[in-house]
């Protein structure tokens, strides 16, 4: 096939800020159209499934903190949910614990789509929600450092319930959260969902259809925005998201304003499920009563000699999940995060596939970009909300 | 995660009788694996059977175990939105080498070559270029045999142009 003939090539990113770090695009232009695409991508490859094969399932998790590194909770939890499944032990683990997984990964989504926002709306010029994001993102750092002592990385989950149970303080403070975020994600769309610039750069643009995405495997956001309603939370519930009501906002158009409303509205039903959650949350444990999974406290350790042995055990030896393979997901704030944990038997994963959303949803893009302009491109990359940590890892 | 319930496993078996090599259950998800020389028919049929509807390709990977023959086994997850099933099909890359199945499910693009790079397992019918790593990188970083560090002896791998 004869290629058609273009003007100029170009390389955008990857040190282009609005190429989310490393993330490094061929356009092939003519005009200001853009002919033909290409990505390259895996400058921050790290080689983190290869590394978790070397590691015991509890020192695993550090390592997936930083794969996506803005929504680090969701991550860990996907990961925890997999190794339980694989234990046989998912029934077990304290409802406290299952509420303050819940209560996580919502301020996770919240901070994640905030970042989203602030630096999307930077990119197609508007500096005020920028700073406005970023000043309600760090409160949700602030809960995060109380709770877990990391504002990034939060090492938060633990295989068999969550690291500390919830301070007073934090509990205050998210409840002072909760009262005004609302108000501010009014404000963001005052700024913005109505405004005649930020209309002419998102409707219509990047267009991605619903066939079209699910025959991609695209999932989160980009998905719903194209019309379809598929959100792990409700397919296959886990936690306790079966018993918490919310809705999965769903668009049909499938442009770039579309995921930006889809994500504005999950912020408002993440609010919902968090209040739901502080409402329900039992008091109790949120560790599991298992030696063989989780260490004792301390208090056991330093003065019994039983409680010495199984923190010994545990250390040593770790945990020793039966042969078989299990898949688990969560809804992470860019979709499907799914692990895929093949076991033989022995302390570390034979084999561990994390399956990315973003890299997935990343895909299309030489398609998708075709017949947009070069103005676009930065459009429709923010809109896909690609995290490159996640999409080389 | 609600996998196929046992009659749809039956209807495969009823349909597929050599193509079926094995059919395993562990923790309530069912994976079946298929041999090489029917793995396309075999999708093909998920996907547009009125009981199975797969249509969505959730992810491609592969599992390398070195002493076995054939060594590599690749693995797919599938998945219904409409009926919200789901099911992993399994192909033992013998000559490693496996169909691609990009024809069907374009998720396949860049998974199919992310598998290529990390495990050497070829796609038949289609070209592959490497995804993370460099081209001219001649190591699969996720076999078993290659070492945490990386080799030591130094390689050109760098391509600018």
């Amino acid at each position: 096939m004869e290629r058609e003939k273009v003007d100029l090539v170009i390389n955008m990113g990857p040190q282009h800020p609005s190429t989310h770090g490393v993330l490094r695009l061929i356009l092939e232009l003519k005009g200001e159209k853009i002919v033909g695409a290409d990505t390259v991508i895996g400058y921050v490859h790290r080689g983190v499934e290869k590394l978790a094969e070397s590691r015991r399932y509890m020192q695993v998790l550090p390592v997936f903190d930083r794969v996506d590194y803005v929504s680090a909770t969701s991550n860990e939890l996907g990961f925890v949910l997999a190794v339980e499944k694989l234990l046989g032990i998912s029934e077990r683990v304290p409802e406290r614990a299952q509420y303050l997984r819940v209560i996580m990964a919502e301020l996770t989504r919240i901070s994640s789509h905030l970042l989203w926002l602030g630096t999307h709306a930077l990119e197609l010029g508007a500096m005020s929600v920028f700073l406005y994001a970023f000043r309600e993102r760090e409160k949700i750092l602030d809960l995060f450092e109380e709770i877990a002592g990391g504002r990034l990385h939060t090492g938060y989950m633990r295989i068999g319930g969550v690291a500390n149970d919830a301070t007073p303080k934090f509990l205050e403070e998210l409840e002072e959260f909760l009262e005004f975020f609302p108000e501010k994600i009014d404000e963001y769309e005052t700024l913005l969902t109505k405004n005649r610039i930020w209309l002419s750069r998102t409707k219509g643009v990047g267009v991605i259809d619903k066939e079209t995405a699910i025959n991609w495997g695209i999932t989160g956001p980009t998905l719903r925005a194209a019309g379809c309603d598929y959100d792990v939370r409700k397919y296959y519930p886990y936690c306790v998201y079966d018993r918490l009501e919310f809705d999965v906002p769903v668009f049909h158009n499938g442009d770039v304003y579309d995921r930006y409303r889809v994500r504005m509205e999950e912020m408002r039903q993440s609010v919902r499920i968090i209040k739901q959650c502080l409402e329900k949350m039992p008091e109790g444990p949120v560790q599991i009563d298992d030696p063989h999974v989780f260490l004792p406290p301390k208090e056991e350790v330093y003065n019994t000699m039983v409680g010495l042995l199984q923190h010994f055990e545990l250390v040593i030896h770790g945990i020793k999940p039966p042969p078989g393979e299990v898949y688990a997901a969560v809804e992470g704030p860019r979709g499907e995060l799914g692990y895929y944990i093949v076991s033989d038997g022995s302390d570390k994963p034979y084999r561990l596939r994390i399956r990315p959303p973003s890299l997935i949803n990343i895909a299309i893009m030489p398609e998708l970009l075709k017949g947009h302009y070069v103005a676009d491109v930065i459009s429709i990359i923010g809109s896909l909300d690609p995290l490159m940590g996640e999409v080389d890892r | 995660m609600r996998y196929v319930a046992p009659e749809l496993v039956e209807k495969l078996k009823r349909t597929f009788p050599e193509a079926i090599e094995s059919v395993e259950e562990f923790r309530g998800e069912v994976t079946v694996t298929v041999k090489k020389e029917f793995l396309l028919e075999f999708m093909r049929f998920l996907k547009v059977d009125k009981d199975f509807q797969m249509d969505m390709l959730v992810d491609v990977t592969a599992v390398d175990y070195p002493e076995n023959e054939p060594r590599f086994v690749v693995v797919y997850h599938l998945r219904s939105l409409s009926k919200r099933h789901n099911l992993r099909v399994k192909c033992w890359a013998e000559g490693e080498e496996v169909p691609s199945v990009v024809d069907i499910w374009k998720t396949a693009e860049w998974t199919e070559r992310e598998v290529y790079e990390m495990f050497g397992v070829r796609f038949t019918g289609r070209k592959l270029r490497k995804l993370l790593l460099p081209q001219k990188y001649p190591y699969f970083p996720l076999r078993k045999d290659f070492p945490l560090e990386g080799y030591e002896e130094p390689c050109e791998v760098w391509d600018w142009e």
